[in-house]
């Protein structure tokens, strides 16, 4: 794959791109970072995708990698200051907000399979767990998000 | 499915612009990594021109790897081979009650240090959780590289910290282990290599076990990563008793918030109980290598599907191997036929967008693979027609990995080739035997191993304390890193490439994608010991806590 087509295919899926960052880190930078640096390493391991047919899962799991290994890399008490938070818009749903505050492995898997729409085989595959793995995590998401989503319903 | 309505923000100018910053950065250097996988009917015109370059667009795996195959003469491949458990022999570290580790197979090049291990619990019926630690090279983490991609800890990404064997399950696995390390390590008189494993009976139906969801890594001194993955929650009513679902959540409490737990919490849950450990202790040294290579093969052409097929070159090593052929397709054939014959040619999916090809593989005699970080088959230089009205067409397949070549008396090359299916929606893999070629391998003549240096008593007496099995504290290798001076026995630091320090703290400061270096390296490229893990800006109270220590 030449350059041409490995770019026309990373801007093809540049929204999906922003959308799996943005569920791992919590700043529009840390995304941008994690997603440089994910196009870089995918470029230059661009000969172990076997099959071409995968390419967007395979980039989509090189990002997810590199967000894992931005979030460790902070102090475990990563906790971003406040006037670096994005500020909530007008576009921002309380479903994405409930989405986000779930915990990660749960929060994730809940974006690839109903945001992204990716099948539970592939969805397993971009993680690198079991099918029956992704099962529990969707089932116990949609729980928490229910919760969450309930209660911020019964506000006043 | 339904998918839901996307509530996401639009995607940011930000986001955007950094994508295709990044994308146009990016160098079209296809020539350098690329794998070649498609020969278009329509380039042949293309392929002509390049039959006349010597060039063959060969690019898999890692660079060194191609460097000790290719530049040719047995000297130049500089690696430092042991072959501590040789396959068919029985395993060196079994004992009686069945349950053993071995560590089958070491090859340290430059600084990347391979090797196979094998574990084994008794074949009675029994479900076991192994939990395998990280692996020490004198008294440290070492860097785990998962195909290239470099990861501070052992635990990361495809390596499982934790096995079910036994049961329903094999009773054996082993697995290839990659790892950066300091370079300038490789020639000392002794390194310690040391492994351990805690063998335990479940009395839970555990699936499986892996670190790679952490999302803290190793957050305490001696915990061992043990992620528990359960079943589908809808079957816990039918899969589980009562008693098993109260273990569960006492796991889940012990388990805590980072989901990790050392094997002394999960056996006091009474989930598991502690039944053995093992160690593996191996001293490396540069005296001890050796390099067997294979030159050649004795059987030099075949006949093919009508086409004669002659072997041009041969070579393997512990380190890969590469094989080039040529075929010459006999007068009358198209050229399609020619190349459907003897290699690769693309073959339109279904879907009429998406392409394979035949991939040539390298097997052993008997159909199983030989162990390899990467496999693949390169295109050459492509179809030619020649003036007779026969056409030639070359190919190679190089793989890249550690293989074990004692015993190895003859393998099997033949060409595989994605079936796609149409139930699954997926492609999978079909052996065509019918073209299977077997193929001898020649010995070259053994080399002379090179001399050993000798350990300075402080490294002796180090030496020593890895080979037990006791970790390197941050705090001694700071203060090592720290004292160190030209001439002064190695050091290992961790930087990056193009940064300003080097550090004794892989994590300092959220550093990425930082790699082992010799100090004497990191000082020599101008870098400066890090103010904060090396110049004692941060508490050594907290390193007490062993913050980034593996145990």
């Amino acid at each position: 794959m030449r350059q041409a087509e490995f770019t026309e295919r990373v801007r093809a899926c540049e929204r999906r791109l922003y959308r799996v960052a943005r569920t791992m880190l919590p700043t529009e930078a840390d995304c941008e970072d994690a997603v440089q640096e994910a196009l870089l390493r995918a470029w230059d391991r661009l000969h172990t995708l076997r099959e071409e047919a995968y390419f967007e899962t395979w980039l989509i799991r090189i990002l997810i990698n590199q967000c894992k290994t931005f979030y460790r890399r902070r102090p475990p008490e990563y906790a971003v200051p406040a006037d670096k938070l994005p500020q909530p818009s007008a576009e921002e749903t309380p479903l994405l907000d409930a989405l986000l505050a779930l915990p990660q492995k749960p929060r994730v898997t809940l974006e690839l399979r109903y945001i992204e729409g990716y099948s539970v085989k592939e969805t397993a595959r971009i993680l690198g767990v079991p099918e029956g793995t992704v099962k529990w995590r969707l089932n116990r998401g949609r729980a928490l998000l229910k919760d969450a989503i309930d209660r911020e319903e019964a506000r006043p | 499915m339904k998918r839901w309505k996307d509530p996401f923000p639009q995607t940011p100018q930000g986001f955007h612009r950094r994508v295709e910053r990044t994308l146009g950065g990016l160098e079209d250097n296809h020539m350098k990594h690329l794998r070649y996988r498609k020969l278009a009917i329509a380039a042949v015109a293309a392929l002509i021109a390049l039959m006349a370059a010597t060039a063959v667009a060969v690019v898999a795996g890692s660079a060194r790897f191609r460097q000790a195959l290719t530049e040719g003469g047995a000297d130049e491949v500089a690696a430092l081979v042991q072959e501590v458990h040789r396959p068919g022999e029985g395993a060196d570290e079994s004992a009686e009650d069945g349950f053993a580790l071995n560590i089958d197979e070491i090859i340290w090049e430059d600084d990347s240090l391979y090797f196979t291990y094998s574990i084994h619990v008794p074949e009675d019926g029994s479900e076991y959780l192994v939990a395998l630690y990280s692996p020490l090279l004198n008294g440290e983490s070492m860097v785990y590289d998962a195909k290239g991609w470099v990861s501070p800890n052992f635990f990361d990404d495809h390596a499982q910290s934790a096995l079910v064997l036994g049961g329903g399950e094999s009773a054996n696995c082993g697995d290839l282990l990659t790892f950066k390390v300091n370079p300038a390590l490789r020639d000392r008189a002794a390194n310690a290599l040391y492994l351990r494993a805690d063998f335990m009976k479940a009395d839970y139906p555990f699936a499986a076990f892996h670190d790679w969801d952490s999302e803290f890594g190793l957050p305490r001194p001696g915990a061992m990563p043990l992620i528990w993955e359960n079943i589908e929650q809808e079957d816990l009513g039918n899969r589980t008793t009562p008693e098993e679902r109260g273990l569960r959540k006492q796991i889940e409490a012990a388990a805590g918030e980072d989901g990790i737990l050392t094997v002394e919490e999960l056996t006091g849950t009474g989930c598991a109980e502690f039944i053995t450990r093992r160690e593996v202790r191996m001293a490396l040294d540069a005296s001890r290598q050796e390099q067997v290579i294979y030159d050649g093969v004795r059987e030099t052409e075949f006949e093919l599907n009508g086409c004669k097929v002659t072997v041009e070159s041969f070579r393997m090593t512990h380190l890969g191997a590469r094989i080039d052929l040529r075929a010459t397709a006999p007068a009358g054939l198209t050229e399609e036929e020619g190349m459907r014959m003897t290699s690769e040619v693309i073959d339109p999916a279904p879907d009429g967008v998406t392409s394979y090809h035949y991939s040539w593989m390298l097997l052993r005699e008997d159909g199983r693979p030989l162990p390899a970080v990467d496999q693949g088959s390169t295109g050459g230089a492509g179809y030619q027609p020649l003036p007779d009205g026969t056409a030639s067409y070359h190919f190679s397949v190089q793989i890249d990995g550690i293989i074990p070549l004692e015993g190895l008396e003859r393998l099997m090359l033949v060409p595989r080739q994605p079936v796609y299916d149409e139930i699954s929606d997926s492609f999978h893999d079909e052996y065509l035997l019918d073209w299977a070629i077997m193929l001898t391998p020649l010995k070259a003549p053994a080399q002379s191993a090179r001399p050993a240096a000798t350990l300075s008593p402080d490294a002796q007496a180090a030496f020593d304390r890895a080979m037990k099995g006791e970790v390197m504290t941050l705090l001694e290798r700071r203060t090592a890193a720290a004292n160190w001076q030209s001439g002064d026995d190695t050091v290992t630091v961790y930087a990056t490439d193009g940064g300003t320090w080097y550090h004794v703290d892989i994590h300092c400061s959220g550093m990425m994608n930082a790699r082992p270096w010799d100090i004497a390296d990191a000082v020599a490229r101008g870098k400066r010991p890090c103010p904060d893990c090396i110049g004692g800006k941060r508490d050594p109270a907290e390193w007490e806590e062993g913050e980034n220590i593996s145990w």
